[in-house]
């Protein structure tokens, strides 16, 4: 059986410093450990989240599991570090397909 | 349903990003709002948008007395008396999600913990709970939907989560 999903549009807030230059790879492989560090290992895989693309240069879409968006949504407010930098995460909306999340 | 958020007077920010958050407006604290406390008094006129400050209780009773018509608690200590008093006063409790956000680990652990025994007190007690960012930088903004799942965090369901970020938040900033 497939397993439900919802799409969630995710904002970088800017931040003062130096911009750099990371590629979608080891931008997502940061973020993920974060986001492992606010949800917690145990609760991890209800989120199950995927990088799904980019939407400019600091808003993306992630995919997660139906029942993990809360969590996803909340471990996002919580994130305030990337790579040892200030960051910060908006969750801007979620939807279950990509077309109604970027219309 | 239209949403309204309050943050700190240094926080930076512009419209455009308080539209994509899915705030209707974001308030801005001596500037939309009056805030009293840590040093600076209320006038003793009951007005319609004015949050009273304080880590101390007394400080703080004093001013809802004095006719602040909501209370931002950065101590979260649960004093019954000042719980009476702003029940009775039909004053608004102000969480600040800022506690939770800006803090790591224990600490942040610890804020959870507190601020979900206050605001179970508060509303068994019948006192209305407003959930405001108190952002003091963009950093420490949230979305709506962030703000809702904090309260959500913090012991409130989904329908007076909603209710709290839209309607109380609204009488704050509107009046």
């Amino acid at each position: 059986m497939r397993d439900k999903q919802r799409y969630v549009l995710v904002e970088m807030a800017d931040m003062e410093g130096p911009e750099k230059d990371v590629n979608e790879n080891e931008f997502w492989i940061s973020f993920s450990r974060e986001l492992m560090k606010c949800v917690g290992e145990a609760n991890y895989h209800k989120i199950n989240p995927k990088f799904v693309k980019s939407v400019n240069k600091k808003a993306f879409v992630v995919r997660s599991s139906l029942e993990g968006t809360s969590d996803f949504v909340l471990a996002t407010s919580l994130m305030k570090r990337l790579d040892n930098s200030d960051a910060a995460f908006y969750t801007l909306k979620s939807s279950g397909t990509i077309r109604a999340l970027l219309h | 349903m239209d949403f309204y958020d309050i943050v700190s007077e240094t926080c930076a920010f512009d419209e455009s990003l308080a539209k994509r958050l899915g705030f209707k407006k974001i308030a801005v604290i001596n500037k939309d709002i009056t805030a009293f406390g840590h040093g600076k008094q209320n006038t003793g006129k009951r007005n319609a948008n004015t949050i009273a400050f304080g880590k101390d209780e007394q400080e703080i009773a004093n001013l809802v007395r004095g006719g602040a018509n909501a209370v931002a608690m950065t101590g979260f200590h649960i004093d019954k008396k000042l719980m009476e008093l702003i029940r009775d006063r039909n004053c608004v409790l102000c969480l600040p999600m800022t506690a939770i956000t800006a803090s790591y680990g224990i600490e942040r652990s610890r804020n959870i913990y507190r601020i979900r025994k206050l605001f179970s007190y508060a509303r068994s007690n019948g006192i209305e709970v407003s959930f405001a960012s108190m952002a003091k930088t963009k950093r420490y903004l949230n979305s709506y939907v962030q703000l809702i799942e904090l309260a959500k965090l913090v012991g409130a369901d989904e329908r007076y989560a909603r209710h709290s970020i839209g309607e109380i938040n609204k009488y704050l900033v509107n009046g």
